[in-house]
C-alpha cells in the first residue's frame, strides 16, 4: 500500500472495497438503511472519525456516451473513511467501536474473518484496501477532537461576547477570567 | 434575445401590481370535467402582462398544486415531468427549508385535516370594496360550474405607509426581466462586471428563463420543463408562504441591543435588514437615511458590495444582502444571478400599535416569488443564505429575520465594525403559518389544463 496517497497532513483516507457473498446484496442494503444516522451511528462510537461511509454498490454504470450497464459478477460493499492517525490504531478502534455492529455488516462479505481476531479483522479490510488515486482534507492537520474543541470554544467565546458587551474595563476583565480560566 | 410573450405570461410573473389590498382563495377540485369548463372560463377572466392602458381596479391569477394537477388527471408524462421538490410540496420540504419547531407543517394553519389545496386563485385589488365584487364574482361562477369549491382564504392589505409590520419600507428589489419591455434600473438585473454598480451601465437585465419556462435561463439553455410545450411555455413556479411575525419581539430586541449599540437604535435597525426604514440602502447611505435617495428609482437600489467585503457598510449578514448577494459572491456574479427570486408579497393583519405589548394578533406577510425552479431559487435561498452562513463565512450565523433560531443556542448577528457589535441572543422572529409551492401556468398552459384535464385532448 503506498501510504503517501492516503495520507493528507495526519489525515488518512481509508477505502475498502469487498465482494458481497451471492444473494446476500439486498439484505445488507436493508441491514444498512436500518442502522442509526447523526449522531446515533455507529461510526460516532469510532474516535477519530471525520466522515466516513458504507455504500453497496451494484451495478457498474459507464456514464460516457453510450451509456452502458454492466453487471458485477458480485456486488461490492465500499467502505470509505477520514481519519486521525494511524492505519492499524484506526482499524482496532473500528472493531472496538462497532463491536457487533461490525460482523452484522461485514458477514454478508466474501471471506470475512469476524471480529473476534483483532490481527484477522484488520488483515481482512487492509487485504481489501483501494490506495487513493487522489485524497484531499481541508484541514488535514486538524484532529476530529480539535474541531470539536474549536467549535465549542467558539460557542463559548459567541456567548461570552453576547453577555460581556458594555462591560466596563475591569468587569470585563473579571468576566473574561471566570469564563476561561 | 426573445421577447417575452406578454400576452400568454401571467401578468403577477412580470409586474408588482403595486394594488393594495388582495385575496387568496384556496380550491380543491371537486369534479373533473366541470372544473374544466370553469377553468376555460376563468382564463378569460386572468390579468396577463400585456402592457396597461389604464390599471385596472382588480386582477385575479389563478396557480395550480401538483396534488391539483393530478387531481385534474393529467396526462402521466406531464405530471412525470415536474421537478421533485414541486411535486413533494412545501410541507414534504419542513426540515430543509427550517420549517422547524412553531413552524412545523403540523402547526400550520390552512383548510381543515384532510383537504388538499389543488389550486391559489389570487385576486389583487385597488381597495376592499373592488377585491368584494371581484371575489364575490368568482365565488358566484365557483358555486354555478360546481367542479371545485373554496376551502380556504386568506386576505391581505398593504399597512398605511407602504411598510411591512416591522416598519420598514419593502419590494425595492426585484429582479428586472430581459424580453420583458421594462428597461433595467440600476441594481434590478445582474451585475455587469468592471462597471460601478451605482451606474445603470453596470447592470443587465435577467434572462427570463429563470423566471419564466420556455426562455433561455443564465445558463444560456431552455431548463427542462413538464411536457408538452403546450402546458409548461410561459408558465412559472410559485411560491406561497404566510409568515407571522412577532413584532413586539423585534421591537424588544432592536431597543434592547441599541442601549450597547454606539449608532443608536435606528442605524441598528439598518444594519440588521441593510436598508433604513425608509428603504435608503445602507451601502449607499451608511450613516443616515436618505429620502431623496428613495425617491429616486435609478438610484433606490443602485449599489453593491464589492468594494465592502468586510461588511463595515452594509454587515455580510443583513437581510438583503444574504437575499441578494449581488456582486459580493465569486464569479462576478454569475452565481447569484441562479438564485434570483421576483418578489410579491403583501402583508395581512393590523399593525401593532408603537410602543404596544404583544397583543397576541396574527400578523405578518404573505410571501410570494416566482421562480423558474423552486429547488434552486426559493429552497436555496431560504437554506443555504437565510438559513445558514456557510456561503458567506458566517459559520452557524442565520439571517435575523427569517432564520430558524429555535435550534441550539446562542445565535447571534455579528455587525461589523471597530469593535464588532453582537446582536442576540436571537429568537425566532418569523414563523411559517402554512404554505404550498404552485404552478403558475401561461394562458397557453390554462387552455391546456381546460382541455386535457380528465384525460381529455391530451
Amino acid at each position: 500500500v503506498n501510504e503517501a496517497r492516503n495520507r493528507s497532513g495526519q489525515a488518512y483516507g481509508l477505502t475498502v472495497l469487498t465482494p458481497i457473498l451471492d444473494g446476500r446484496e439486498s439484505a445488507l442494503a436493508r441491514h444498512l438503511d436500518e442502522l442509526d444516522g447523526a449522531d446515533a451511528s455507529p461510526l460516532s462510537r469510532v474516535p477519530g472519525t471525520h466522515f466516513a461511509r458504507w455504500v453497496v454498490i451494484g451495478d457498474v454504470v459507464y456514464e460516457g456516451p453510450g451509456q452502458r450497464r454492466d453487471h458485477l459478477k458480485l456486488a461490492r460493499l465500499l467502505f470509505t473513511s477520514n481519519f486521525d492517525g494511524d492505519v492499524g490504531a484506526y482499524l482496532e478502534a473500528v472493531r472496538t467501536g462497532l463491536g457487533d455492529v461490525a460482523d452484522t455488516i461485514w458477514q454478508h462479505c466474501s471471506g470475512y474473518p469476524g471480529s473476534a481476531d483483532p490481527d484477522a479483522f484488520a488483515a481482512y479490510l487492509r487485504a481489501h484496501q483501494i490506495v487513493n488515486s487522489l485524497f484531499f482534507a481541508a484541514y488535514g492537520d486538524r484532529t476530529v477532537d480539535e474541531v470539536k474543541r474549536s467549535l465549542a470554544l467558539r460557542r463559548q467565546v459567541i456567548e461570552f461576547a453576547l453577555s460581556a458587551q458594555g462591560l466596563g474595563a475591569a468587569e470585563l476583565q473579571t468576566a473574561f477570567r471566570e469564563t476561561f480560566r | 434575445m426573445a421577447e417575452l410573450d406578454l400576452a400568454r405570461i401571467q401578468g403577477f410573473v412580470v409586474r408588482g401590481y403595486r394594488l393594495p389590498v388582495a385575496g387568496y382563495l384556496f380550491i380543491q377540485i371537486i369534479d373533473v370535467e366541470r372544473a374544466a369548463t370553469w377553468i376555460a372560463e376563468i382564463t378569460e377572466d386572468v390579468l396577463t402582462a400585456s402592457t396597461w392602458s389604464q390599471k385596472p381596479e382588480s386582477g385575479v391569477n389563478i396557480a395550480f398544486s401538483y396534488a391539483g394537477l393530478r387531481a385534474l388527471q393529467l396526462p402521466d408524462a406531464s405530471l412525470a415531468g415536474f421537478p421533485e421538490e414541486f411535486r413533494q410540496g412545501m410541507a414534504a420540504r419542513a426540515e430543509q427549508l427550517g420549517d422547524t419547531g412553531e413552524s412545523a407543517p403540523a402547526n400550520w394553519q390552512g383548510p381543515s385535516a384532510g383537504l388538499e389545496v389543488h389550486g391559489l386563485i389570487m385576486i389583487s385589488a385597488g381597495d376592499r370594496a373592488a377585491l368584494g365584487a371581484h371575489e364575490a364574482r368568482l365565488r358566484a361562477a365557483i358555486e354555478r360550474h360546481g367542479g371545485v369549491g373554496v376551502i380556504y382564504d386568506e386576505v391581505g392589505a398593504a399597512l398605511p405607509g407602504g411598510v411591512e409590520h416591522f416598519g420598514y419600507a419593502d419590494g425595492f428589489a426585484q429582479p428586472s426581466i430581459e424580453g420583458s419591455g421594462v428597461p433595467a434600473l440600476a441594481g434590478q438585473g445582474a451585475p455587469n462586471a468592471g462597471i460601478a454598480s451605482s451606474e445603470a451601465a453596470g447592470w443587465r437585465p435577467i434572462r427570463a428563463g429563470e423566471f419564466i419556462l420556455g426562455y433561455l435561463d443564465e445558463e444560456g439553455v431552455l431548463p427542462a420543463t413538464p411536457p408538452p410545450d403546450e402546458l409548461s411555455r410561459n408558465g412559472s413556479y410559485l411560491v406561497y408562504r404566510k409568515l407571522h411575525q412577532d413584532v413586539a419581539g423585534f421591537r424588544r430586541l432592536l431597543s434592547e441591543s441599541a442601549r450597547l449599540y454606539p449608532g443608536g437604535e435606528e442605524q441598528l435597525a439598518a444594519k440588521v435588514v441593510g436598508r433604513w426604514r425608509d428603504g435608503t440602502p445602507i451601502a449607499a447611505s451608511p450613516d443616515h437615511a436618505d429620502p431623496a435617495v428613495v425617491a429616486d428609482e435609478t438610484r433606490n437600489n443602485a449599489f453593491g458590495y464589492g468594494d465592502d467585503p468586510a461588511g463595515l457598510n452594509c454587515p455580510v449578514g443583513a437581510h438583503v444582502r444574504r437575499a441578494n448577494p449581488r456582486d459580493s459572491l465569486p464569479f462576478e456574479g454569475k452565481l447569484v444571478n441562479r438564485h434570483r427570486l421576483i418578489r410579491r408579497g403583501i402583508p395581512y393583519g393590523d399593525p401593532l400599535p408603537p410602543g404596544a405589548e404583544d397583543d397576541g394578533a396574527d400578523r405578518g406577510v404573505i410571501f410570494m416569488c416566482v421562480q423558474a425552479s423552486i429547488a434552486r431559487q426559493f429552497e436555496f435561498v431560504q437554506s443555504q443564505w437565510l438559513g445558514s452562513g456557510n456561503s458567506f463565512g458566517l459559520a452557524d450565523d442565520q439571517d435575523v429575520l427569517l432564520g430558524a433560531q429555535d435550534g441550539s443556542p446562542p445565535h447571534k448577528m455579528t455587525v461589523p465594525g471597530r469593535p464588532p457589535f453582537f446582536l442576540g441572543p436571537l429568537s425566532r422572529l418569523v414563523s411559517v403559518k402554512g404554505g404550498e409551492y404552485f404552478y403558475l401556468p401561461g394562458i397557453n398552459g390554462l387552455h391546456f389544463l381546460a382541455a386535457a384535464a380528465g384525460g381529455g385532448a391530451a
